[in-house]
């Protein structure tokens, strides 16, 4: 279907920008993991803690960063993104120190990032239209561009071709709370929380309860509304 | 105690009836469906039968405050209650609104200022929540004053995010048609004035387009 939307024909995602002495320079201060220092990180963390949050939000754990709080799930990563990370990042980045190289890449960085969380707030609202996925277009084409001149060495991933697309589902199924994945996901989840008698095939006492759950969840998938391009 | 354990406890014969009574208040722990990821998104999409009140909406009027009082005079004209119920939370599709003593980030607030889609909405915060006789609820909330001058926020209006100066205004009365959403807000201290930053949480409405 022809939706009247090319991908720009800037982003080429497999050709790494020719070297330059700035690129250099620039590689060799946002090498990849290494962006914040370590006052950076600690102004996140007590922001994390002390932002003001109803109670119906995910958590974020307010030692960011440490291997003790295990993985973030894919919401905890998207309202760190779209709520923490704004405010500390304008916060900390948003002046220039005059004569600073590395505060006017930081600069740099924020508007690229502040594209993604751009792309990332458009695409996970609950409506949707073609102005929106026009405009999440705009915002993941300049953050890669921004990813591809502030970090040269950096290998871009299926993902990210991928996430240029997106817009034209947006267009063709609507807001993508009513057909992403994450529903199956939480399943997935549900199901290997569940306690079995790992004997495979055989009936358990929580087989019987398996299948309920399972009835449940597609009867209760059935009730939701449905949703519409607006 | 890990979650399907207790969940499995729950679903014993011989569990006691103790802890079989308090069921509901580990539902939200234990039950998959609405535990950890995406907890907003289901109680978005949960089938919900309206507007929830409390369990102390059932007890009887009490007089109002005066500054509540003052606050409804303007509202209502010289027809304002002089009593009410007073309330500590009120649900609206499945977000829970409380007043700022029982919970500062559930009282904060979007309040839009006027019915049209791109409409601005302003940061305020719950005092009072009351019902009246003829069963209204009103939220009295106080607005943030002033807007910061060198807010950065604008540029980025995706972010729908503002600055502004930590002085609140008076009490005004508003209706729950009128609240909006919640935001999350942080305190700083910006060219030595003390602000908060605050960020919306709508996730329908989006006035930047």
């Amino acid at each position: 279907m022809h939706l009247g939307l090319k991908l720009p024909a800037c982003i080429d995602l497999q050709q790494c920008p020719q070297r330059t002495a700035q690129n250099e320079n620039s590689t060799s201060a946002f090498k990849r993991g290494h962006i914040l220092n370590e006052d950076e990180v600690d102004a996140l963390r007590a922001d994390i803690q002390n932002m003001t949050t109803p109670s119906w939000l995910t958590s974020i754990p307010g030692n960011l960063g440490q291997p003790s709080h295990g993985k973030l799930k894919a919401d905890q990563w998207r309202t760190l993104g779209t709520v923490y990370l704004p405010i500390s990042l304008i916060r900390l980045w948003e002046k220039v120190v005059p004569n600073s190289d590395r505060s006017s890449r930081c600069h740099k960085m924020l508007i690229t990032t502040l594209h993604l969380i751009s792309a990332v707030i458009i695409a996970s609202l609950r409506s949707t239209s073609r102005e929106k996925a026009k405009l999440y277009l705009h915002h993941m084409s300049e953050y890669l561009k921004g990813i591809r001149e502030l970090i040269p060495d950096y290998k871009f991933r299926p993902n990210h071709h991928m996430a240029l697309h997106l817009w034209e589902y947006l267009c063709l199924y609507g807001p993508v709370h009513s057909w992403w994945t994450f529903p199956f996901e939480r399943l997935i989840g549900l199901l290997q929380r569940l306690p079995t008698n790992f004997k495979p095939g055989k009936c358990g006492p929580y087989r019987a309860l398996h299948h309920i759950l399972i009835i449940f969840i597609v009867k209760d998938n059935l009730k939701k509304p449905s949703h519409t391009l607006l | 105690m890990r979650s399907a354990n207790l969940r499995g406890l729950l679903l014993k014969a011989e569990c006691p009836p103790a802890i079989k009574n308090c069921s509901s208040i580990f539902e939200k722990l234990v039950d998959p469906d609405i535990r950890s990821t995406l907890l907003s998104d289901i109680t978005e999409f949960a089938i919900t039968n309206g507007d929830e009140l409390p369990e102390e909406a059932l007890g009887g009027l009490s007089p109002l405050k005066e500054p509540v009082y003052r606050a409804l005079c303007t509202f209502f004209g010289n027809s304002a209650p002089r009593a009410a119920k007073s309330l500590s939370y009120f649900t609206i599709n499945a977000r829970t609104f409380s007043i700022m003593s029982r919970h500062k980030g559930n009282s904060s607030v979007l309040i839009r200022q006027a019915a049209t889609p791109k409409a601005e909405s302003l940061p305020a915060h719950i005092e009072e929540i009351i019902q009246t006789s003829s069963k209204d609820v009103l939220f009295a909330v106080r607005y943030y004053k002033k807007r910061v001058a060198s807010d950065p926020f604008p540029q980025y209006p995706v972010l729908r995010s503002s600055m502004w100066l930590l002085d609140l205004g008076q009490l005004v009365i508003v209706r729950p048609k009128d609240i909006e959403c919640h935001f999350a807000s942080l305190a700083i201290n910006r060219d030595g004035l003390a602000c908060v930053a605050v960020i919306s949480l709508a996730r329908v409405r989006a006035p930047f387009i």
